[in-house]
């Protein structure tokens, strides 16, 4: 059946194009699962305080690869998203880095990363 | 035997969390959100609802995607409280109902459901941003909670959800339980949490889903992710928990008990509470 000949989608409503969106998992999770689940580690309680102390020590430990290291240290969620972080390891791991989800989603809307917004 | 009483649809959000943490219920912004929950408190007083199965969905607290599963019951005795990255909410540990909780379980499989049983378990914003808008701490009701796959394609379809609440709802009136009974789904409604258009919301949809949801379930049962997604944002895939809720009241015409809505930030915020239609006058 074709979407016009669906009578749910008349139900539906007509559809909004938004720009970017991405359909998590798959090849994209796999690629970020190493990232995604240090982000997560980063942010329990026990794990936050030495992570903040020695970032390199931690993420050398994590064994993650120079271009996830970089991208953590540049705060870069919008790169995160895009190497295969999930947005809500993206959102836990703003909490430790002290980016709430509204300079998070300023970030995605074009501000630049590494600054305040 | 148990009785299943209704069913409360709710957004959740750490916003909403966080305003009940700050004690923001009379700001201007809030107060009227916070107040359309207390008809549906009261509802839940006057029909003697005790325990609440809640379904909603995990934030990467309590499953990781080491091993994700599509649907998660717990069966525990106590729910501990997730710390989501932060320092964890005041709030004390959940009780459950680890009886009825294996009921449930022993109903779904028996209907080809096959939910991943968790005995012990942490519960985020995704139930506990709405949970004290229905109970107030300290808890005075039982939570029986079901995580859903939501987040890591592929993911459980609309009407699976939909067939998920019908055996839910088999499994909660089969079990010899002398308790009372109402399935809330959280979730929602539109959001978009990445790309250029963070931000989004999308009112007029999330009216006509409710619309739909009460009127026209399964016609909303057939939708689809993508067509979720095309509406609502990507994250407001979410919505199609509230089809397990839904799914749980029968056949016949719930009875209205709350419905309200409102869209001040990222996501908008709905609640709708619904009585089962079959709810005998006994039974009330």
């Amino acid at each position: 059946m074709t979407p016009s000949q669906d009578p749910g989608v008349a139900a539906f409503g007509p559809p909004v194009a938004l720009r970017g969106v991405v359909r998590y998992g798959g090849a994209l999770a796999q690629r970020g699962y190493r990232l995604n689940a240090f982000l997560v580690a980063i942010s329990r309680r026990e794990n936050r305080a030495a992570y903040l102390q020695d970032e390199t020590a931690a993420m050398a430990r994590a064994g993650l690869s120079a271009e996830e290291r970089a991208l953590v240290e540049r705060r870069d969620y919008p790169g995160m998203l895009a190497y295969g972080v999930n947005i809500y390891a993206v959102v836990k791991a703003g909490y430790v880095f002290g980016s709430t989800l509204m300079e998070i989603g300023a970030q995605m809307r074009g501000a630049p990363a590494g600054g305040t917004v | 035997m148990a009785t299943l009483v209704g069913g409360i649809g709710s957004s959740h959000a750490p916003s909403i969390a966080f305003a009940q943490d700050a004690g923001h219920q009379e700001r201007p912004a809030w107060k009227d959100f916070f107040a359309a929950y207390a008809p549906v408190r009261e509802w839940l007083r006057e029909r003697r609802v005790d325990t609440l199965v809640m379904v909603y969905n995990d934030h990467l607290n309590n499953f990781h995607f080491d091993n994700y599963p599509a649907f998660a019951l717990g069966t525990g005795e106590l729910h501990r409280v997730a710390g989501e990255g932060k320092e964890p909410r005041q709030l004390p540990p959940v009780p459950g109902h680890s009886e009825l909780a294996w009921r449930i379980a022993r109903g779904l499989v028996g209907d080809e459901f096959d939910p991943s049983l968790c005995l012990d378990m942490a519960l985020d914003h995704g139930a506990l941003s709405v949970l004290p808008l229905l109970d107030p701490p300290p808890w005075t009701m039982r939570v029986v909670p079901v995580a859903v796959n939501v987040v890591l394609d592929p993911m459980p379809t609309p009407r699976r959800c939909w067939k998920f609440g019908q055996s839910l709802a088999r499994s909660i009136a089969a079990s010899p339980c002398d308790t009372r009974v109402a399935v809330v789904a959280t979730g929602g409604l539109s959001h978009q949490l990445h790309g250029p258009d963070f931000g989004f919301t999308h009112p007029e949809w999330d009216q006509r889903f409710l619309d739909l949801l009460e009127d026209a379930p399964e016609t909303l049962a057939g939708i689809t992710h993508q067509q979720l997604i095309e509406r609502g944002g990507a994250e407001s895939v979410e919505m199609m928990v509230w089809l397990a809720m839904r799914g749980a009241l029968g056949e016949a015409r719930p009875r209205r008990v709350q419905r309200h809505y409102s869209a001040p930030m990222l996501t908008g915020y709905g609640l709708l509470a619904l009585e089962s239609g079959d709810l005998s006058p006994q039974d009330s």
